[in-house]
């Protein structure tokens, strides 16, 4: 599965177009994190563990996206993008969506 | 009392800590702009040398960053006054920059050529608390 986010994949040519694929996840903090970053939310900086959360999360998201277009037939999914929004003040959504196309 | 006292504590420890986390953070975005400055980040679909490109990647990276107990006090205040805040514009800037300079490491592993049509999305995940998602795609020419 190729993946990009521009409207084309350079040196292939797009034979089909399967339509939109998308995944998501909400993501939370389990206790322990949260008073871990409550902490690091009083002295500054990069808050790691949930960056930590963020990365898994928004793997996630991507293999949820890739196994829809993986069902259609498609080889690749192009012009990718991300959105993001807080559902509740403890959790985030992580959107991921793409159209999935056949190349050749 | 006794919370007055904490309070007071924590805004003098949020403001020595905070400003020191944040003076060293500059200090190594900034070395580090430097180091990776060959590789040019382009936020634009079209990329001249298209015909030359042997393969693409998709890159991603992710950055969680907080504020200190000081800035949060000092926007409170500042919120009822309005106007700007330039205590969480350091923060975001600084969250935004960490995370292009990410994305550039990881293009610079396999030593990619540009990294095209990259977007930064945000969003707060708690209070005083924000996620920044930085992507783009790394494009690789032929025989470099």
């Amino acid at each position: 599965m190729i993946l990009t986010n521009i409207d084309n994949i350079p040196g292939k040519k797009i034979v089909s177009h399967y339509g939109i694929v998308s995944g998501s996840t909400v993501m939370t903090k389990n206790i322990i994190r949260d008073i871990g970053a409550k902490i690091r939310n009083v002295f500054g900086g990069e808050i790691v563990s949930y960056t930590q959360l963020l990365v898994h999360a928004r793997e996630k998201a991507t293999e949820r996206m890739v196994i829809q277009a993986a069902k259609s037939g498609s080889n690749a999914i192009i012009n990718i993008r991300f959105a993001t929004s807080s559902v509740t003040s403890q959790a985030a959504e992580i959107f991921v969506y793409g159209t999935a196309v056949k190349v050749e | 009392m006794f919370v007055l006292f904490t309070v007071i504590v924590l805004l003098i420890l949020g403001y020595v800590v905070g400003s020191i986390v944040e003076r060293k953070h500059y200090r190594s975005i900034l070395k580090r702009e430097k180091e990776y400055i060959k590789i040019p980040i382009i936020n634009d679909k079209f990329f001249q040398k298209y015909d030359q490109v042997e393969k693409t990647e998709f890159l991603t990276s992710e950055i969680a960053i907080g504020g200190d107990f000081f800035k949060h006090f000092w926007v409170s205040l500042r919120n009822i006054f309005g106007g700007t805040v330039p205590a969480y514009e350091s923060l975001l800037n600084r969250a935004k920059r960490e995370a292009i300079l990410t994305l550039k490491k990881k293009a610079l592993i396999d030593n990619a050529y540009a990294i095209v049509n990259v977007r930064i999305t945000t969003t707060e995940i708690s209070r005083g608390m924000s996620m920044v998602i930085a992507y783009g795609t790394a494009v690789y020419l032929k025989g470099k």
